[in-house]
């Protein structure tokens, strides 16, 4: 009998322990909200301009613009001026080529230019391609 | 020759003591106030074009003396639009709501906060608003962490 008093009585205050750490709600911590109010920022991009415009005859009436792909740019347009005239926009092309015809032009100089374009945005003209002079039966 | 050798003799039980004092009574106790988040413009990513969504960037100091996690975030109004290649306006962008991912202030100091997807530029846009720079007011929640 003295043994297991001995043990009860050893035992219960870590008994009583446990019933108060389980009886004993413990308090949440509460943690402070805050709010802020100002200014912050996100700015738009530019509309690089097109590169590597280049003119290759493609024989007497045709000659081939390339050009290098331009972020952002869905399309281009390509321009044409003949013997130092106003720039005039022969079309689009959503690829990196075009191919104007220049027949109707007789053995001038011309040179043509590229514009990226992204919706209703553009971008600054290429540099000219090298002067070409073209006409219905040749390409130089 | 002779010496003479003093001693200070006590009773037995008599020690020296140290005064000390106690005393009880009121006195006030304030608790601090939540400081609000100070926001300023933080360094503008150029993530806009046409048909786009932009991030919105915040610096934030938080000047309570404990961290504070920034959980929520809502953009509110187009405050100022600058710096484009011609005219460009609020009216050409959309004001979304965002969405902040989780992000620790430091007490007393700063963090970066980013407003996603907070900012839309409409898909008629013109060239006005290439380069532009978008203010945009917004609300950060957080809490103690």
């Amino acid at each position: 009998m003295h043994g297991v008093q001995g043990l009860l009585s050893r035992a219960g205050p870590l008994i009583c322990g446990a019933a108060l750490l389980l009886g004993t709600a413990v308090p949440a911590a509460a943690a402070w909200a805050t709010t802020g109010t100002g200014q912050g920022a996100v700015s738009a991009r530019t509309m690089p301009q097109a590169a590597g415009a280049t003119a290759t005859c493609l024989g007497a009436g045709s000659v081939r613009i390339t050009w290098s792909a331009s972020t952002l740019a869905t399309s281009y347009t390509v321009q044409r001026s003949v013997a130092g005239s106003a720039w005039t926009t022969r079309g689009t092309a959503t690829g990196l080529s075009y191919d104007d015809p220049v027949a109707s032009v007789v053995a001038l100089s011309v040179r043509w230019r590229v514009i990226a374009t992204r919706t209703s945005w553009s971008g600054p003209a290429s540099d000219p391609t090298a002067t070409r002079t073209v006409g219905s039966l040749s390409c130089a | 020759m002779f010496s003479w050798t003093f001693a200070l003799l006590l009773p037995a039980g008599v020690g020296l003591a140290l005064w000390s004092a106690t005393g009880s009574g009121t006195g006030p106790a304030k608790a601090r106030t939540a400081q609000a988040l100070v926001m300023t413009a933080g360094s503008a990513v150029a993530d806009l074009y046409p048909g786009a969504t932009g991030d919105v960037r915040f610096s934030v100091a938080n000047s309570n003396p404990y961290p504070v996690t920034v959980t929520s975030g809502t953009a509110t109004a187009i405050t100022t639009v600058t710096g484009g290649l011609g005219t460009c306006a609020a009216t050409d962008f959309t004001l979304g709501t965002g969405s902040v991912a989780s992000t620790v202030i430091p007490a007393n100091g700063s963090a970066n906060v980013v407003l996603t997807g907070a900012l839309t530029m409409k898909l008629a846009t013109g060239d006005g608003c290439q380069g532009a720079t978008v203010n945009v007011t917004a609300t950060l929640t957080g809490t103690q962490s």
